[in-house]
């Protein structure tokens, strides 16, 4: 609920316009167009508009695309969190999974700050990292792996072939990784729980998140006789 | 997608929270001034509590957290905040040194006073039961305590029907914890005491005149047939010794307003069973309503006993109807109100110095300001703010 509020803001925003405008402006779908009809032009003739384009060249238009929903200027915006969020949503249900995703920063904070207070020295306090976002964004960047394995058709026949990927797929993958190993897991246990104890493992290099980032490069590593496929 | 994500974030951070940081703290007062205010106070005997020390957290040692308050009284919630900051602290505040202050200038004389709190959900009504429980128990009172009376309206458990009379039920497992409850908290306090009077339970057992009061509440605690009984024989006693000014009592009771409601409860043919039926409710308005000396009562309402759809109206007029507040008057009401500028400020510096606040944009004025915007003076919801900073 805290990380972003975009829709609320959106529905704030059109009572804000609501106050202002009578309601028959809402009743169709272009809100928009009805809003401006009633303006007048800043730009009464032509003669205006010509002075303002001397070389009578055409203005370059720009493709303006409506920002998503969940870009907000708050201090609790961060956009790998989203990425993570879009993935794990399933149906449609975005406020449940922004609950759990929630929850699991709570269960990891709660964990570190208890470590914190415990330890009695302060080398041992500066060893703990008790920056949720901190444990969540290096837990991604360990399970990102370098190369995956793409099946290529040569002369009938499929191979499975070592590809290098850009920065965008490589974070999909790893944060798949952690998704897929807490499906396994019992009934009872709350998905938040489960996947806490992921990022907390993937964050010191363990567990079975980081275990199938090695295991796929130990695949490429035994596939590597097709390498040269890639460039045919 | 990620692509125009990058290209946002790449525009942000330079500039927006560097710059006016660097600018306010130098320049303005009120950083300053919020430097020399401390957010804490040593004392931690909450007699010596006074207006002075309003909006500053003081800290419960251990001893008593674990005698009081671990048990039923604190909610996982409330246990895991413990655990986490490895401390259990409270911010004081109006409320409560009001009620301590009548307190201390009452007239024991009288008959029991009745407070009454209240306040909209999550606004801090339990943590200023809480630090007046902690003051009574510094004057060495004995507590009585129902944590949440709800429970004996949701809670599932054995249902019997009362030997006495016919139209009552009672909740043998219920007074079973009722019972624990209250030995382990003042067990020091009621080791000398004995019966007054023979009380029966049945045809073949009753407890004699002259026993310890320990042997009763034990006795209830093994045989949970005559549970319920035996609060009934414990209130009695209490009672007595209160009017004999051996003792003085506070009892607290969380959520009252759920003795007007009907219950889950069902007894064989008996589907529904209004809570004015069950043994146990009306024990603890008789002696609400008794004439003790030396006895306060402290009672909540609250609005998490409505169903989701209606815990809107926080008023006790709204939530206890004109039967309850007919049945507790006359009381003292006492309005339990959000987080005030200052408390927030105050809490806001708790959080940063236990970590819970480490961000270093949400340290600066503007993150402050969007914390208070966003927990809308809360003090649940300002917790719940924090957790990704």
């Amino acid at each position: 609920m805290a990380l972003c509020k975009g829709k609320t803001i959106y529905h704030t925003l059109l009572g804000i316009y609501k106050q202002q405008i009578s309601t028959s402006y809402f009743s169709t779908n272009k809100v928009l167009s009805n809003m401006y009809k009633d303006r007048v032009p800043s730009v009464q003739s032509i003669g205006e508009l010509n002075a303002l384009c001397i070389d009578d060249k055409p203005v370059e238009k720009k493709i303006r695309i409506p920002a998503k929903s969940e870009f907000s200027s708050a201090v609790t915006y961060d956009p790998i969190v989203q990425k993570f969020i879009n993935i794990l949503m399933r149906d449609g249900k975005k406020e449940k999974t922004r609950e759990i995703i929630e929850q699991v920063l709570e269960n990891i904070k709660m964990k570190q700050i208890e470590n914190y207070h415990k330890a009695t020295t302060d080398a041992e306090k500066a060893m703990v990292v008790t920056d949720p976002l901190k444990v969540f964004h290096g837990a991604v960047e360990n399970c990102k792996p370098l190369l995956i394995l793409k099946t290529i058709v040569k002369g009938g026949s499929g191979y499975r072939v070592p590809v290098y990927c850009h920065e965008r797929r490589r974070l999909r993958v790893g944060i798949n990784f952690i998704i897929k190993t807490c499906d396994t897991r019992k009934r009872k246990v709350p998905l938040s729980t489960v996947l806490a104890t992921e990022i907390l493992q993937a964050y010191n290099n363990e567990g079975n998140a980081v275990g199938k980032k090695h295991q796929l490069h130990k695949e490429c590593e035994a596939q590597r006789a097709f390498a040269h496929y890639r460039w045919k | 997608m990620a692509s125009v994500i990058y290209r946002i974030v790449s525009k942000q951070p330079s500039g927006y929270c560097i710059n006016s940081s660097l600018l306010r703290s130098s320049s303005s007062l009120k950083c300053w001034q919020r430097c020399v205010t401390t957010f804490r106070t040593e004392i931690s005997d909450p007699s010596e509590h006074s207006f002075d020390h309003e909006g500053q957290f003081y800290t419960i040692p251990k001893k008593d957290v674990q005698k009081i308050f671990m048990l039923n009284w604190m909610s996982p919630h409330e246990k895991n905040m413990n655990k986490m900051f490895q401390e259990f602290s409270i911010l004081i505040r109006r409320p409560a040194l009001e009620v301590m202050d009548i307190l201390k200038r009452l007239n024991y004389n009288y008959p029991l006073t009745r407070f009454l709190l209240y306040g909209e959900m999550n606004a801090g009504k339990k943590f200023t039961m809480t630090h007046i429980m902690h003051y009574c128990r510094s004057q060495n009172w004995v507590l009585l305590t129902v944590p949440w009376a709800n429970e004996w309206n949701c809670k599932r458990l054995d249902v019997s029907f009362n030997h006495h009379k016919e139209s009552l039920f009672d909740l043998p497992v219920h007074s079973k914890i009722l019972l624990e409850d209250f030995l382990l908290k003042n067990m020091s306090l009621i080791k000398e005491f004995t019966t007054s009077t023979t009380y029966e339970f049945s045809e073949h057992e009753a407890s004699e005149q002259g026993i310890p009061l320990t042997d009763l509440i034990s006795f209830g605690i093994t045989r949970m047939k005559f549970a319920n009984d035996v609060v009934g024989a414990l209130l009695k006693e209490l009672q007595i010794l209160a009017n004999n000014d051996k003792i003085k009592l506070l009892v607290t009771i969380r959520g009252i307003n759920s003795f007007w409601r009907k219950t889950g409860q069902k007894k064989e043919k008996v589907q529904e069973i209004h809570a004015q039926q069950l043994t146990l409710v009306n024990q603890f308005m008789e002696l609400l309503q008794s004439d003790t000396k030396n006895a306060v009562a402290m009672c909540s309402t609250e609005s998490w006993v409505n169903d989701v759809t209606d815990r809107k109206s926080y008023l006790p007029t709204e939530l206890m109807g004109k039967e309850g507040v007919d049945f507790l008057e006359p009381f003292l009401p006492i309005e339990v109100p959000k987080y005030g500028n200052a408390e927030l400020q105050s809490v806001m510096d708790y959080y940063i110095d236990r970590r819970w606040i480490q961000a270093p944009e949400a340290k600066t004025l503007d993150g402050r300001a969007q914390i208070k915007f966003l927990s809308g003076h809360n003090p649940y919801q300002l917790y719940r703010v924090c957790v990704p900073l």
